[in-house]
């Protein structure tokens, strides 16, 4: 048996603070994960462990799954925690394990429900009174930075150590083995049942977190064959908020108690409540008093069941204490072996009360009698476990909520198992053993219920030092940190500061341009959650959530084109393309008469092209390949030449052609007179070319020859067929700015997955072999999600055409008002959490629709499926080489010229 | 008395068919959980469990072995009548699934004949079979249930306190007689059956073999064990979508199903050495375990294995309460036995002569069970607010019901209500 690291184990796990009666639970969100770690290091100073019991106020951490995350722990490393804490309290499966529904359903939540604020942090506070509670949270709140307060649950202790309903709580906590205090003590449990890095029940070490992928100051981390070890020293913690009704609960056992003249028994009612809860008031177990309770205060916990009880005629099988922890009491097995089997099930209770008593004095006879409460009360539970699934988990859904218990049929824990909604046909009941025959009490109530919840890790003080070292991670590091107090707040100032109604527009006008380059993804969460529609007096109005971004886009006749038509038209010369067309006969016409040129049906002809010039051009580089100059746009390009009949004099005159009609339409936000220019007189030389291939081929036809299949080919032969065709000029012009569609926004597509895929090796692998295993759809998917974390297009203009209330039936009304340059971020859209579950997993599940790259509704790309072909066999040619790599140095990382990609070099072994 | 069966039977899915018969099954697994039930087994008076089970092909290793479907049930009776009222009951979901199989009769050939014949064809043995509530039909266990409710709520509205327990049995022994609805209780249960002799059987033979079977496990430790691989997959590293698609189907009703595919050890050593445990197995659940505890575990409904040609392990089960409940009952109490069974298969944790550790490396052996769990479809259960404690209790509220009792046994007798 080891002797505990107790300077390493956080002290709140050890011990439960008796004579600190105050505390407060501070919930915290990580919004700037790089100071939150500066602030780490200076309360990790503060944090109590095992050898700190003495002083106070006392303080403690925890961390859930998306703090851990936040904090920059790698996906790698995040997959050794336990499966149940990675997914949290709030999963389908885990609300019926758990039975939470109707009023505890999750979604009803204060705090840690899909509809809440994400939660990161525990901070736990313990003081000796509330003066002092409050001068620690003072220290502690200026202390704060890079996190933002999302609650705090004050407790308190009741006199007599109490729970609200008036009875004794916390009594039968397990000892652990090692611990200095309990030394020769017999009846200890196993360390390894709570704390990670030490044998349990089973004499096995409890699964525990590692650091496989290397990342942070390791040395301080012991080492294990995998990697080292997290999680040694730390423990889960479950916290789960629950509220009690407590008249409700008297009323209820008073009215199930009346004498049959109609009288009240109080007496009764409290033999009734103690035979559901196992102890009297004061604490004292029924198996030892089940006549009377003996009074004072107890906190006995050294008896059995077996011996003095096997009937459940003093202690109700059916009761809290007895099915919560069972003892030597469960029913087809020894004495011994229900001993051994409910110590694999044990937890370390920690729980608060919180909310003043209905009755001071906690006399249950006066708290039937009492008014109604005023204010909520209950118990903040919080429990450690090694393992959450064999431990709460268990207790909570095979002992607590399962109606069936020992022999039972239809008996539910009378505290806290009852469903508040039964389904007909289904009992509730409370079976008390008693002779001749037993008794039972039908149709129970729920009184408690669950305002919140979660499951945290507590690491040791290694551990929390360990994640104060660790480097942002990029993946996270592009997800929006909400409120985080950055943008707005500024933004607001500005326009109250007293200047100018002109100057402060244009003043607000400069922020929102700066932030929008510096930090789009903070400024896309904290709009999200606040102000989803910004609409500021001068520049754009910035749409940030996905239902509202969606809405406008489907509105194509109130959010129009107009942007795209105005800057098509400075390359167009003079005509109009789909992409900058509203819905206009014309557009109606021009796509129908695409659509029979650009056909679904050449899907397979289009993949076996781009497939080959991929794997021709992966080849030919032996080892080391620029993407940007040799490969995203040169494949498309071959496309073009090989599919749409484009080929260009050369490569790199198309290239150049292209990326100068592009880089006026789409990439000059500020209208820059020379790259208007220049891109018009471009497209003018691009198109002469182009309208030279249509007379070439007109010229053929007049030699009789058939023409190969091309797409430029084929709308040059529906001229002579029946239906609409497209005279000379539109077909160099439709396809010209196709073309000029296609090319950039795939090469940066492309470029931009490939650089996060090379950050995430499990996405990496997966991808990979999704790629050797031939399975295109998959692959596709990794790359969409990918590209949820760095969209290649991260919005798009619109321009309002009349007034319009945006997002009304999203949850707010936000007036456009006409005229106005509309942006919607697509990357915040599909960060958002009200639409997509989790936005920061990584999640090859996820719906289709929630993929906005290719955009949405009648403007969605024309050549969307293009588009993913020449994504998916792109990466593909590139994931079947071995050890795909960055280059060394600054090479293996993209670089810009201007606003477009200059180089990004990547290695394989050829 | 009417014996308890169990029917078996493996039909190659058509090629290309796979996932149309996957979606297909959830669509309907899914409305039975949710008890709108699109194949009417309640109308089939004799099926107590049933369930389609997509059973994966193999293609790395070995001989290639195509997709298949399972089904499984239990049933009263024997296996042609439970064919005849399936082909007469359910024709349409029969149709509707086995179309997608091949060989199964085309359109316009489909009578009940055909379709007998069909599924007669691909039944296959149970290698072992345990059921909790064995000698029981579907009608005695909803009966059995029936009372029991009518007593306790005899019990909720008439006050029994001052009398003696005599008194009270007396009183509603009366009440039985006096309901008309429960005018079968009147008879007395039908016998169970008589296995004791069995049991004194097998003891004879074990006296005499038991030296060959400890030969067999120093083989088996010297020559085999030793070379195991174990899979050593924690839970955390297992596939989540694997494990949230099995959640998908967990308690939602008192019972969920188990289903495991396994790849056998090589050779035919290990092939005797499980079917040998098998054997063992089934004797134990007919002959020694028959009051619904299997090993000391108290709430497996069902269970059998089929030993497949191609030496893969099939395991279908149905349990009370949740997974985690049963695979810490089988952890905790039944270690022994599962050692014996499971660790001829690939993967498993190791074992130490054969019936030593293995399943007692707690958490390796629980992920090697989800790894190896594989999705059951389509469930059903015809008494899915039921467990086996409650039916086996059932039973004896029934049976003490007419027997006369001293004040102690009626006390006895009271307390199971």
């Amino acid at each position: 048996m080891a002797t505990l690291e107790i300077a390493d184990i956080q002290g709140i796990i050890l011990r439960g603070y008796g004579r600190l009666p105050e505390a407060r639970f501070t919930l915290l969100r990580i919004v700037d994960s790089a100071r939150a770690k500066e602030w780490l290091r200076a309360v990790a100073t503060r944090v109590a462990f095992g050898i700190h019991q003495e002083g106070n106020p006392l303080c403690n951490i925890a961390f859930t799954f998306e703090g851990l995350r936040a904090l920059g722990i790698k996906e790698k490393n995040l997959a050794t925690f336990s499966p149940e804490f990675r997914e949290g309290m709030v999963t389908p499966h885990r609300q019926r394990v758990l039975g939470d529904f109707d009023k505890s359903d999750p979604v009803n939540w204060k705090w840690g429900g899909p509809k809440n604020d994400a939660l990161h942090i525990l901070l736990a506070l313990y003081a000796g009174d509330k003066a002092e509670l409050e001068a620690v949270y003072a220290e502690h709140k200026k202390l704060m930075q890079g996190v933002r307060v999302i609650d705090n649950l004050d407790s308190i202790t009741l006199a007599g150590r109490k729970e609200h309903f008036g009875f004794r709580d916390g009594i039968a906590q397990p000892f652990m083995e090692g611990d200095p205090e309990n030394i020769g003590d017999a009846g200890c449990l196993a360390a390894g049942e709570f704390i990670l890095g030490y044998a349990n029940q089973y004499g096995l070490h409890p699964d525990s977190p590692e650091i496989r992928d290397q990342q942070g100051e390791l040395n301080a981390l012991t080492e294990v064959p995998a990697g080292r070890d997290f999680g040694r020293n730390g423990s889960y913690l479950v916290f789960r908020q629950l509220t009690q009704d407590v008249k409700g609960f008297w009323e209820f056992l008073a009215s199930v108690t009346t004498k049959s003249d109609g009288s009240s028994d109080p007496a009764a009612a409290v033999l009734l409540a103690s035979k559901m809860v196992g102890r009297w008031p004061s604490g004292a177990p029924l198996v030892k008093f089940p006549d009377a309770d003996p009074g004072g205060l107890s906190d006995d916990d050294d008896f059995g069941y077996r011996d003095t009880d096997s009937t459940g005629k003093s202690c109700p099988f059916g009761s809290h204490v007895r099915r919560t922890n069972p003892r030597d009491s469960l029913l087809d097995s020894s004495a011994k072996q229900s001993l051994k089997l409910a110590s694999h099930r044990r937890v370390i209770r920690r729980g608060r009360v919180f909310g003043e008593p209905l009755v001071p004095s906690m006399d249950p006879i006066q708290m039937m009698n009492a008014n109604p409460a005023v204010n909520e009360m209950g118990l903040n539970f919080l429990c450690f476990n090694a393992n959450i699934v064999n431990q709460f988990e268990f207790v909570q859904h095979n002992w607590a909520n399962e109606p069936k218990f020992e022999r039972l049929y239809d008996d539910p824990d009378p505290l806290i198992g009852v469903n508040s909604i039964c389904p007909a046909g289904v009992q509730q009941n409370f079976t008390i053993q008693d002779s001749p025959a037993n008794r039972r009490i039908t149709n129970l109530k729920r009184f408690v219920e669950v305002r919140g919840g979660a499951y945290f890790f507590m690491p040791g003080a290694r551990a929390l030092h360990y994640l104060s070292t660790l480097q942002e991670n990029p993946m996270v590091e592009s997800v929006p940190d909400a409120r985080s107090g950055g943008f707005l707040s500024t933004y607001d100032e500005i326009a109250k500061g007293g200047l100018a109604p002109a100057d402060a527009a244009k003043a607000q006008y400069q922020l929102l341009a700066k932030w929008l380059t510096e930090k789009p993804g903070q400024l896309f969460g904290e709009l999200r959650e606040n102000r989803p529609v910004l609409v500021p007096p001068a520049g754009p109005v910035i749409v940030t959530r996905f239902r509202d971004v969606i809405e406008a886009m489907d509105l194509f006749d109130v959010y129009t084109v107009k942007p795209a038509e105005d800057a098509v038209g400075v390359v167009g010369g003079g005509s109009k393309f789909l992409l900058g067309m509203d819905d206009t006969a014309q557009r109606e016409r021009d796509q129908a008469i695409l659509r029979l040129a650009v056909k679904r049906t050449d899907g397979d002809w289009i993949r076996t092209i781009v497939a080959a010039e991929a794997k021709a051009i992966v080849d030919q580089a032996a080892g080391s390949l620029d993407l940007v100059k040799d490969y995203t746009s040169t494949v498309p390009l071959r496309l073009a030449a090989l599919y749409f009949g484009v080929p260009g004099p050369d490569l790199e005159t198309m290239r150049g052609w292209l990326r100068a009609m592009f880089h006026a339409v789409f990439r000059n936000p500020t209208h820059d007179p020379q790259v208007n220019q220049n891109g018009a007189a471009q497209a003018a030389t691009y198109r002469s070319y182009v309208s030279g291939l249509v007379a070439a081929a007109h010229a053929e036809e007049a030699k009789g020859s058939s023409l190969p299949d091309s797409v430029l080919n084929r709308l040059v032969k529906m001229q002579h067929a029946e239906g609409a065709s497209f005279n000379d000029e539109e077909i160099t012009f439709n396809l010209s700015s196709l073309l000029m569609g296609m090319i950039d926004t795939t090469n940066a597509a492309v470029n931009s997955a490939v650089n996060l895929l090379l950050d995430q090796p499990d996405h990496l692998q997966g991808a990979g072999a999704a790629a050797r295993e031939g399975k295109d759809e998959l692959l596709l998917r990794y790359i969409l999600e990918t590209l949820r974390f760095g969209p290649p297009v991260p919005l798009v203009a619109r321009v309002s055409a009349t007034d319009h209330w945006i997002g009304k039936s999203n949850g707010h009304a936000t007036l456009v008002p006409a005229g106005k340059l509309v942006y919607l971020a697509l990357a915040s859209a599909m960060m958002d959490p009200l639409e997509v579950e989790n936005p920061m997993e990584f999640r090859l599940d996820r719906p289709d629709y929630q993929y906005l790259h290719l955009g949405w509704g009648m403007h969605r790309c024309f050549g969307k499926y293009i588009a993913q072909t020449l994504m998916t066999e792109m990466v593909k040619a590139l994931l079947l080489t071995k050890n795909l790599r960055r280059a060394p140095g600054a090479a293996g990382h993209p670089s810009l010229a201007g606003p477009f990609l200059a180089s990004f070099t990547v290695e394989y072994d050829s | 008395m009417t014996t308890r069966q169990t029917l078996t039977v493996l039909a190659v899915i058509r090629e290309g068919s796979e996932e149309r018969l996957q979606n297909l099954l959830n669509a309907h697994g899914d409305e039975l959980l949710n008890g709108h039930p699109s194949i009417d087994f309640s109308g089939i008076e004799t099926v107590h469990f049933a369930r389609w089970v997509i059973v994966p092909g193999r293609v790395n290793q070995g001989a290639k072995v195509p997709t298949r479907l399972a089904f499984c049930s239990n049933h009263d009776g024997p296996a042609d009548a439970q064919l005849a009222d399936l082909v007469s009951r359910v024709p349409g979901a029969l149709d509707e699934i086995y179309e997608l199989c091949e060989g199964y009769p085309e359109v316009g050939n489909r009578t009940a004949q055909s379709r007998t014949a069909f599924l007669k064809q691909r039944i296959v043995n149970n290698d072992a079979i345990f059921i909790g509530t064995p000698d029981r039909t579907l009608r005695q266990i909803r009966q059995e249930d029936e009372l029991r409710i009518a007593l306790q709520k005899y019990l909720d509205d008439h006050k029994s306190s001052g009398k003696s327990a005599v008194e009270v049995k007396r009183e509603l022994r009366n009440y039985v007689f006096s309901d008309k609805n429960l005018e079968w209780a009147k008879a007395p249960p039908p016998p169970r059956e008589t296995t004791w002799y069995r049991v004194v059987l097998l003891g004879i033979a074990v006296l005499f073999l038991w030296p060959f079977a400890i030969l067999w496990l120093i083989i088996l430790r010297l020559g085999f064990e030793r070379t195991d691989k174990p899979l050593n997959m924690k839970p955390c590293e297992l596939d989540t979508a694997l494990v949230k698609e099995l959640e998908r189907r967990e308690d939602i009703i008192a019972q969920s199903p188990f289903s495991q595919l396994m790849e056998l050890k090589h050779g035919k050593f290990r092939l005797m050495t499980i079917k040998g445990v098998l054997w063992l197995s089934n004797f134990a659940g007919r002959n020694i375990f028959k009051n619904g505890n299997i090993m000391f575990i108290p709430s497996i409904h069902f269970y059998a294995w089929v030993i497949l040609p191609e030496g893969r392990l099939l395991f279908f089960s149905n349990f009370a309460g949740s997974w985690q409940n049963y695979l810490g009952d089988f952890i905790n109490k039944a270690a022994f036995g599962l050692n014996g069974v499971l660790s001829n298969n690939v993967g498993f944790p190791k074992t130490w002569f054969l019936f030593f550790k293995g399943v007692l490396d707690v958490e390796h052996y629980k992920a090697w069970a989800r790894w190896a769990n594989i999705p059951t479809q389509v469930f059903y259960s015809a008494y899915p607010g039921l467990n086996v404690k409650n039916i086996n209790n059932n039973s004896m509220i029934r049976a003490g019901l007419l027997q006369d009792m001293s004040e102690e046994a009626s006390i006895e007798w009271l307390r199971r209500m």
